[in-house]
């Protein structure tokens, strides 16, 4: 007898896509810009750091709610993004991703920007010192010096993704494969009284949360360079 | 330029993972495509016997059961949900799909009954409180048809204490009274004739009837119509009987 | 050529014109006058407008940037990568591999290639990364106050290497050093840095003449060595027709050019030639300036066509009526006299 259903399985695979594709795009995203944040520190950075925020503060359901609006192929954007993506965005993977990458850029950001901060510059002039152009600088010297915050930022920004339900709930509906993640198929077990299949998926997405927890304490402990 | 790679090995392994993952299907990517069926919280588990069924007709074909309040489904779908068939709780609905090119005529496949659960047996009694569970009135038709029942109780027990607990849906509800979180329950009679405890059928004049209707939504799915033929058989009124419905044009009431 | 033209506004407004040989510069000035500011504006790290011209042309700032090269008074090094890896990374992005071992042999950092730099102390800090500014092969090395965490043996096993090195490479240097000596050692001229621009540019004795910011004034005296004395550490050095007696262990070939350092305040003056005293040198000279300062009074003379300065009290000067033109005797010992490096 298998611990999860197919279908739960299933579930439990969308998550994990979910969460590691929107850590992947926003970890390669956010590097850049953080770091040009730092480097040419221009004025409008305030707003710009507001602007990152916002997703911390705004409730999940509001965040569905002007999602959903948006990706209607009735008017704009959505028209647009429906044509770009051939496909429509409510209720498809590609919406919940989106509607993730903006639920989760705060997470991903600010520890990179407090890193970059902290010691980018530094790095960067040591390399500078040394000879090296700016790219290689970038990539090779100041990115791997901050990389308790990358691994942190990521381990964030994933375990953050795989809660998610709020947004995924108003965009998403509940399709299988598609859009039903793990919360969301958790709610619908409870729904349904199904109290076996609901405690397991409940235990398995605890375990996953144990696991990361772990592993952000050992990368933690473990930073060798 | 004279950089050469120097990647750590670190990396090769997450962005390997990475790409495997993206590619990994997650929908069942067999062919066809799967049958995306939307119903009502009500009629859910006896879908879900139905389908079995069906399947034995059918056994290539994959089904995707989707649950929900019958309005919730129905903004859903106008907001472009890709369900290929609505089974909803009620009539109007259906209807408004129909008239707004959503979907082709509606049918119906069943006639609801409400039934008050009260599995800890605590009776309808007028002089404690008791907090009851119904489906949200706005996007469920029971709950709309509870809602109107408690007035009757009312109108025959002024001094009944009652207070409302509204869930999402007519499943929710039923899941509230079975944890506990709420006494007693005016829900769907398919969702408690078969659990442990009393339940009292609600007398059908009190609330205006429960005329479940089904229709076959957008282009469709090649198996759309062949369900909906077999929802609408023989083979499945028996099933649906059983499951606490009755049915058009039939005769039978279920005894009071 | 050593040539540049820079003009700075932060952190301080500062213009440094400098045109001079090929070779080792040295640049002095007071604390606080902009010598490490105007280093790194050289070596491209800090925004400055202006021109500095290698080869004779002038060239873009990011040409600059790649042929300049400069080890800071704390040397900038990157945490999370061993010694070794700095080498490797660096050698292969400057295809100077075949240097490598050279430099760890001469700077001697073979020892020091597992560690990272939070572990290495100063002077294996700046060693580290002197042997990384030279792997780039540079056209322009820029030292600042590369000496100041060695100890003296140190030091002195660094000079005649550091001087083969930037030979064999063909690079100049400009370097800034606390101790008067390190300039003496290594350059050839000097530059003179005051607030707001470059005062002197020249050769290195007047430099070092007019730089009267020292504590302690210094005089640079060029000879060639004689047959060495029976007696051990005691070295006599041709100055012109007279004689210089120095205490130094090493005994360079006769003939070999040296160069001499003797402080002013190790110089007495007589009206004569003393009997009977162990002073070894008494060199008669001709009294060119005068000039008074904050402890004693500054005596510049003219000896065999070097300039020697002497300080002594304004009460002596007083006794003994010393005045320009006048000749006196110049009265200092043996060990009073450093040995620079023979070059």
């Amino acid at each position: 007898m298998p611990w999860l259903s197919s279908g739960d399985a299933q579930a439990l695979l969308l998550t994990v896509k979910l969460a590691a594709v929107t850590t992947a795009i926003l970890v390669t995203l956010c590097l850049p810009l953080a770091w040009l944040l730092v480097r040419r520190d221009p004025r409008g950075r305030g707003l710009i750091q507001s602007l990152v925020m916002l997703p911390l503060v705004l409730p999940p359901t509001v965040l569905g709610y002007y999602l959903l609006v948006a990706f209607s192929p009735a008017h704009p954007p959505g028209s647009f993004l429906a044509r770009l993506f051939d496909q429509q965005l409510a209720f498809s993977f590609t919406g919940i991703l989106i509607g993730s990458l903006i639920y989760s850029l705060p997470f991903a950001f600010r520890p990179l920007e407090a890193a970059l901060q902290q010691s980018g510059p530094a790095l960067d002039e040591a390399g500078r010192v040394l000879g090296f152009p700016g790219g290689y600088r970038f990539l090779f010297i100041v990115i791997p010096g901050i990389r308790p915050a990358l691994v942190s930022a990521a381990l964030l920004c994933f375990a953050h993704t795989l809660g998610e339900f709020g947004v995924v709930l108003m965009i998403g509906g509940n399709i299988p494969g598609e859009t039903r993640v793990l919360s969301v198929a958790l709610f619908e077990h409870v729904e349904q009284m199904n109290y076996q299949g609901a405690n397991r998926l409940a235990l398995t997405m605890m375990a996953i949360a144990v696991v990361t927890v772990l592993l952000s304490q050992w990368s933690g402990r473990h930073d060798r360079f | 330029m004279p950089w050469r790679f120097e990647m750590g090995r670190a990396l090769w392994l997450p962005l390997l993972l990475l790409v495997a993952l993206w590619f990994t299907p997650t929908v069942q990517a067999r062919d066809p495509e799967p049958l995306r069926i939307a119903c009502a919280s009500n009629f859910y588990p006896t879908l879900k016997r139905l389908v079995v069924l069906f399947k034995e007709e059918h056994p290539d074909l994959s089904l995707d059961l989707i649950s929900g309040a019958s309005g919730q489904l129905y903004q859903q779908i106008r907001h472009g949900a890709p369900y290929h068939l609505f089974l909803s709780a009620d009539a109007g609905y259906p209807a408004a799909l129909y008239r707004d090119n959503f979907s082709a005529e509606p049918r119906t496949y069943a006639l609801g009954r409400l039934a008050l659960w009260d599995p800890r047996g605590l009776g309808v009694d007028g002089e404690r409180q008791y907090t009851v569970a119904i489906a949200n009135p706005a996007t469920a038709p029971y709950g709309r048809a509870a809602e109107a029942v408690i007035g009757r109780y009312r109108d025959q027990q002024p001094a009944l204490r009652w207070r409302t607990v509204i869930a999402a849906n007519v499943s929710q509800a039923t899941q509230l009274v079975d944890g506990g979180n709420a006494d007693l329950g005016l829900v769907a009679l398919s969702l408690v004739q078969d659990r442990r405890g009393e339940y009292r059928l609600v007398p059908e004049r009190w609330h205006r009837p429960l005329v479940q209707q089904a229709v076959v939504v957008g282009t469709g799915h090649r198996q759309a119509e062949a369900f909906m033929a077999f929802l609408l058989s023989e083979r499945a009124a028996r099933l649906i009987h059983a499951a606490g419905y009755a049915l058009p044009g039939d005769p039978h009431a279920l005894a009071e | 050529m050593i040539d540049f033209d820079v003009s700075l506004t932060t952190p301080m407004a500062l213009r440094a014109r400098v045109r001079a040989q090929s070779g080792w510069l040295g640049l002095l000035g007071h604390s606080g006058v902009g010598k490490s500011t105007l280093l790194r504006a050289l070596a491209g790290l800090d925004p400055a407008a202006g021109a500095l011209r290698l080869d004779g042309g002038a060239v873009n700032p990011a040409a600059l940037a790649r042929r300049v090269s400069l080890v800071a008074q704390t040397p900038a090094l990157i945490d999370h990568w061993t010694v070794a890896r700095h080498l490797r990374r660096v050698a292969r992005h400057h295809q100077s591999a075949g240097l490598a071992g050279d430099l760890i042999r001469e700077l001697g950092i073979d020892g020091l290639r597992a560690l990272s730099p939070p572990q290495l102390s100063g002077g294996q800090r700046r060693r580290v990364a002197l042997a990384l500014a030279l792997l780039r092969q540079p056209r322009l090395l820029l030292l600042d106050e590369p000496f100041s965490a060695l100890d003296d043996d140190s030091r002195h096993r660094l000079y005649p290497g550091l001087q083969a090195l930037t030979r064999r490479l063909g690079c100049d240097v400009v370097l800034v050093a606390h101790q008067i000596e390190d300039i003496a050692r290594l350059c050839d001229q000097v530059a003179i840095l005051e607030p707001g621009g470059v005062t002197y540019c020249g050769a290195l004795q007047p430099g070092l003449r007019q730089y009267q910011g020292q504590a302690s004034p210094c005089s640079v005296l060029l000879g060639e060595a004689l047959p060495a004395e029976a007696e051990a550490g005691l070295l006599p050095v041709a100055l012109g027709e007279r004689t210089l007696w120095v205490r130094t262990p090493r005994r360079p070939p006769a003939g070999t050019p040296v160069r001499l350092l003797v402080h002013a305040d190790d110089v007495a003056l007589g009206a004569a030639e003393l009997d009977g005293v162990s002073l070894m040198n008494q060199l008669p000279a001709r009294i060119t300036a005068l000039t008074p300062q904050d402890s004693g009074v500054l005596v510049e003379c003219l000896c065999e066509r070097q300039s020697i300065q002497a300080r002594i009290t304004a009460r002596s000067q007083a006794r003994l009526g010393l005045r320009a033109g006048g000749r006196v005797v110049l009265l200092f010992k043996a060990s009073a006299v450093s040995l620079l490096t023979e070059f």
